[in-house]
């Protein structure tokens, strides 16, 4: 990270403007079928070219049938990011050659003559740059505002396997069209990124976004993917395609401002050119010319009307729509009382927090299962993720087979059975370690201790022969026994329980 | 009446025949193929043929009526499909090399409606590549014949469609009509065709020339033929968004039914004018027969004609430079295989395979869709576009029907046009009105010129009012029935 | 205007082979309905609203759009893609 940072402050030094917007591209995954076809939505699980039609093939007279569901899905994304939905959306030809696409031409959304994409005009605030080492702590809760140009619908096209990874060197590539028509949802934000980190910690905000709307599943591969576009210095804006994880997506940032930078160090121009991310040489290289790229003769898609959605239809998606992060931010505060630093980390992933609502049916008591989940379960995860176990685009809540009822009955039996901390950190290692339910740990070992009275009462004879005062003491000091019982706890570890031990204990001094 | 004869007889008769069990729809069949391979190789109006299929479904026809079970509005009834129009299992070349091998794995909605109404496809038919034409010349099978004197086109691009059902060899065909490609060729021909309002007919399957423009519509010799194969075919269709679900039901009214309705018609005189002047005095004979029926008549005029020829080939270009793109032999085609290429080349090889009018029009496509002239071009022209239909809401909300000419000049030799574009398009410039502003528009025959050239009149109406279309035709066709105007073969 | 058009360029935009000595002909004929197509260039609409820029477009409410069904019939008569005759 050190380089990364060097970079960062020789532009700061040097005075140089960063921008960077970006290009999402999110597959609407839980729709059933394409965009435009009934072929599955879901190309993943087919063999090449099996998951197809006339229609997703482009083959001669067929007509695209647009999906409803797509519709209200991409409308949700738009409201998520605080988007203005027009009442009526057009549909539009982009025209460029490329063998994974069928029809040589894209169905898709432009609003140069006529506002046409389902979203425009939009925004979304998050806390920026909370791992920033330069800033403070202070600084790192700043809300960095980013505005978002438009939200359009769009289909995806095929995918080409290569035989080798350079172009030059193929004997062959292979075309699938499986994916080509799945339901695509582009999100364009202005370049208001002004940090690598900025793009990072975004891209992770929307991708729980996603997840809330229940619209797609990012962790699937290549269900979230993002272009990026960087000028330095109020240069020339070069785009960068091709990447494959988020991961990538802030080295690649690092990389053309390094490049940019160079240039314009030397006095030589930056480019307006789209160049690609070479994953494995950790570059990017030139891809084709903007001048060339700009002739997609855009025109309307003759075969769609235009789509009249209503002045009802914002409120009733509204309406429909599940619970976003920040309104259940909302309600863990006000409701639950839970403290916002800890409501945050809960939101921050859908599953934790669906995970944490879960955990309450078990057991109602919001902030002991806040607390084990943020304290306890998450440092776990955490450690596992520094330990590189997690995919890509993901986190790993997958990785630790715990589940929201386990959790549920530490909280009850911390608060029911005031067992003290590391006893109640061993039941939940063994619990996790082995999948038994605490509760039922808790049992065991207590029905352990009271078959086991004999070892017991060996431990207090034990005590008792080798402090004789203490029978003396105890006909005259009612405080004695609890003496006695806290020596027992330091001799066993505290696993006795303790009022099985008080009367083991006045039974054996009544007995002498 | 000789057997044998029974092509001669309008499709409603033969039908009826067959129903009664006077006749089979084997034996109509069989002799429609004699008839075929009696005729067709001087008129060349087929590009491929289901004989053989079209006489195993004539056997279910026969054993369906056999068995007392009910057929449907075109029972027996052979219809031959222009080649764009999607047929499951048989070639669809749109009379293109780049379609030399492709063969539908589908039905259009037309084709499975005709099925489902007891018609029989009989074989897909000959025009100008990818319906790119008015004079059915620029086929990679050869030009389509004249029935009436084989040295002259038989019009564009439903050639096929329209020499077919004159020349007698089948009674109904299904064309596509972009900017005049039923119409043209049925003028030129003498037989009556429509195109129908736009949205009215599924273009699902239909392989896309011009998408904003162009409907599927039928022609046959005669409108009593023309009817049920136009209620079979028209339609909300599920699979094409672009169909409106305002389906009526069109009747053949008898004369004074139709009289009692009043039509007031205009005529659009100037443009009778500018045609060629046999075509301006039959056009006026047509006016005459009308108004000797009483009907109203009066002058008036489109003011916009003059724009519409270039709104009409700048939208029908680019659209056209967009649905062409997907050729580029890569999932289906021609024989030929990529390998050995790199990808853009091998597109730009496979695409050299059209024919030259067509890359002309891709070319002016991309043109004018290219950047910075999309305002200059498309948008104006759909400016114009919008214009003229508005114009013809005003027309309309004087007049029930408009009458003039549907060709501006007679059948032109074949080789006559080829090299000049424009003096090609202007052909089309009484056609393209109707694509443009969506409303049906139908040609009907109105005689033949001193050296036995056909003429056809077009009358238009208001979108969804093709009842009216009808109803003049029926007025026209009971002066003299249009079995007099038929070719010698 | 429609003069001096890179017919070169427009070839390669529309991914189009065009044999050397048939480009002066097309090149020709391209300019010569170009020229036609100049005519728009004297139409004005009057009315200088700005109106969308295709009125005749139809229209099609929400609700009317097909549902996210996938209704494979492979037996159908139109194969497995027919999501409409189930
Ligand atoms: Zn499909």
């Amino acid at each position: 990270m050190d380089s990364e940072d060097m970079i960062l402050n020789d532009r700061n030094k040097a005075g140089l403007e960063l921008k960077i917007g970006l290009e999402i591209h999110c597959q609407l995954t839980f729709l059933h079928t394409k965009l435009f076809c009934g072929c599955l939505s879901n190309y993943r699980n087919s063999s090449p070219n099996d998951n197809t039609c006339p229609i997703c093939l482009g083959l001669p007279g067929t007509l695209p049938l647009l999906n409803k569901r797509a519709v209200e899905f991409a409308s949700m994304i738009c409201l998520a990011f605080n988007c203005k939905i027009p009442e009526k959306i057009s549909f539009y030809r982009k025209n460029y050659f490329y063998p994974d696409l069928p029809k040589n031409y894209q169905t898709t959304q432009y609003n140069s003559y006529e506002l046409s994409s389902i979203g425009y005009e939009g925004s979304i605030e998050f806390v920026g740059d909370s791992k920033s080492k330069t800033n403070d702590s202070k600084n790192s809760e700043e809300r960095t505002k980013i505005r978002i140009t438009r939200v359009q619908l769009e289909e995806d096209p095929g995918k080409i396997t290569y035989e080798e990874d350079k172009s030059a060197a193929n004997n062959y590539s292979l075309i699938d069209y499986n994916r080509a028509g799945v339901s695509l949802v582009e999100i364009v934000t202005e370049p208001d990124f002004s940090s690598p980190i900025a793009v990072r910690i975004f891209l992770n905000e929307i991708v729980n976004l996603f997840e809330y709307l229940g619209v797609t599943d990012p962790s699937l591969e290549g269900s979230v993917r993002c272009d990026v576009n960087v000028s330095v210095g109020g240069g020339k804006k070069v785009e960068i395609k091709n990447i494959s994880s988020f991961k990538e997506v802030e080295k690649s940032i690092y990389y053309e401002i390094t490049r940019q930078k160079t240039l314009i160090m030397h006095n030589i121009d930056v480019k307006p050119e789209t160049r690609h991310w070479d994953e494995k040489r950790k570059v990017t290289v030139a891809a084709r010319s903007k001048e060339e790229e700009e002739e997609y003769r855009y025109f309307p898609e003759p075969d769609i009307p235009r789509i009249i959605l209503g002045s009802k239809f914002v409120s009733r998606v509204r309406t429909s729509m599940p619970e976003l992060p920040i309104e259940r931010m909302k309600r863990y505060i006000e409701v639950y009382k839970i403290t916002e630093h800890t409501a945050k980390i809960l939101v921050n992933d859908k599953r934790i927090s669906d995970f944490f609502e879960e955990s309450l049916g078990y057991h109602k008591s919001p902030i002991e299962i806040s607390n084990w989940i943020v304290n306890e379960l998450l440092t776990k995860i955490n450690e596992k993720d520094r330990q590189g176990l997690t995919d890509h685009n993901t986190k790993g809540l997958d990785i630790l087979t715990v589940s929201p009822k386990q959790v549920a009955e530490m909280a009850e039996l911390v608060e029911i059975k005031s067992l003290n901390r590391t006893t109640a950190r061993e039941i939940f290692d063994k619990s996790i370690e082995t999948g038994t339910s605490p509760l039922k740990l808790i049992e065991t070992l207590e029905i352990e201790n009271i078959s086991d009275e004999k070892s017991i009462v060996k431990v207090i004879h034990e005590i008792l022969s080798s402090q004789p005062q203490l029978i003396e003491q105890s006909k005259n000091n009612p405080n004695t026994i609890n003496y006695i019982l806290g020596l027992i706890m330091k001799e066993t570890k505290g696993r006795v329980n303790p009022q099985i031990a008080l009367r083991l204990i006045k039974e054996s001094l009544e007995d002498i | 009446m000789i057997l044998k004869r029974l092509y001669e007889l309008p499709a409603f008769v033969v039908s009826r025949k067959i129903k009664e069990q006077e006749v089979t729809a084997e034996e109509y069949i069989s002799i429609i193929i004699e008839r075929i391979k009696n005729v067709d190789f001087r008129i060349n109006s087929f590009i491929s043929h289901n004989f053989e299929n079209a006489i195993t479904k004539s056997r279910a026809i026969d054993k369906k009526i056999k068995e007392g079970t009910n057929t449907g509005l075109l029972a027996g009834i052979p219809v031959g499909i222009k080649d764009n129009i999607s047929v499951q299992g048989l070639k669809n070349t749109c009379a293109s090399r780049m379609l030399a091998e492709y063969t539908s794995p589908y039905n259009a909605t037309v084709v499975s409606k005709i099925e489902e109404q007891d018609g029989i496809v009989i074989g897909k038919l000959n025009m100008d590549e990818f319906g790119m034409g008015t004079t059915s010349e620029y086929s990679a099978f050869g030009p389509v014949r004249n029935p009436w004197n084989p040295e002259y086109v038989a019009g564009g691009s439903s050639g096929g469609s329209a020499a077919a059902v004159a020349s007698l060899q089948i009674p109904l065909s299904l064309g596509s009509d972009t900017g005049g490609s039923i119409r043209c060729p049925s003028s030129f021909c003498s037989v009556i065709g429509i195109k129908p309002t736009y949205g009215s007919v599924s273009r699902n399957g239909l392989i896309s020339y011009s998408n904003s423009l162009e409907q599927i519509g039928p022609l046959a010799r005669t409108i009593y033929d023309l009817v049920p194969l136009l209620n079979s075919i028209s339609g909300f269709d599920p699979k094409d968004n672009t169909t409106i679900n305002k389906k009526s039901e069109y009747q053949t009214n008898n004369v004074d039914n139709i009289l009692k309705k009043r039509y007031k018609i205009g005529v659009l005189e100037e443009l009778i004018d500018n045609s060629e002047s046999e075509v301006a005095k039959n056009n006026r004979k047509k006016v005459k027969e009308l108004e000797n029926y009483g009907c109203e008549i009066e002058d008036t005029r489109i003011s916009l004609s003059h724009y519409a020829l270039a709104s009409y080939y700048v939208i029908a270009t680019a659209e056209a430079s967009s649905n062409l793109s997907r050729y580029d032999n890569l999932r289906y085609g021609y024989e030929g295989s990529p390998e050995g290429y790199e990808w853009t080349s091998y597109f730009a090889e496979s695409r050299s395979r059209f024919g030259d009018e067509v890359k002309l029009r891709i070319l002016l496509g991309s043109y004018v869709l290219s950047a910075g002239y999309f305002g200059k071009y498309y948008a104006k022209a759909q400016k114009v576009r919008s214009k003229i239909k508005k114009e013809f809401d005003n027309l309309f909300n004087k007049y029930d029907i408009l009458l003039l000419p549907t060709m501006p000049a007679l059948p032109p030799k074949i080789g006559e046009k080829s090299s000049q574009p424009i003096e090609h398009y202007n052909l089309d410039v009484y056609t393209i009105l109707a694509n443009l502003a969506g409303i049906p528009a139908i040609s009907i025959p109105g005689g033949l010129s001193e050296k036995g050239f056909p003429i056809g009149v077009q009358i238009l109406a208001d979108g969804f009012n093709e009842q009216k279309l009808i109803d003049a035709a029926v007025l026209l066709e009971n002066v003299e029935g249009f079995e007099t105007w038929i070719p010698k073969i | 205007m429609a003069k001096g058009i890179d017919i070169k360029k427009l070839c390669e935009l529309a991914k189009l082979e065009i044999p050397e000595q048939n480009m002066t002909e097309i090149s020709r004929k391209v300019e010569e309905v170009l020229l036609m197509f100049d005519k728009l260039d004297d139409f004005t609409t009057g009315d200088s609203k700005a109106s969308s820029i295709d009125d005749l477009k139809l229209e099609m409410a929400l609700e009317n759009l097909r549902d996210d069904k996938s209704r494979l019939d492979l037996n159908s008569s139109d194969g497995p893609w027919n999501i409409f005759n189930a």
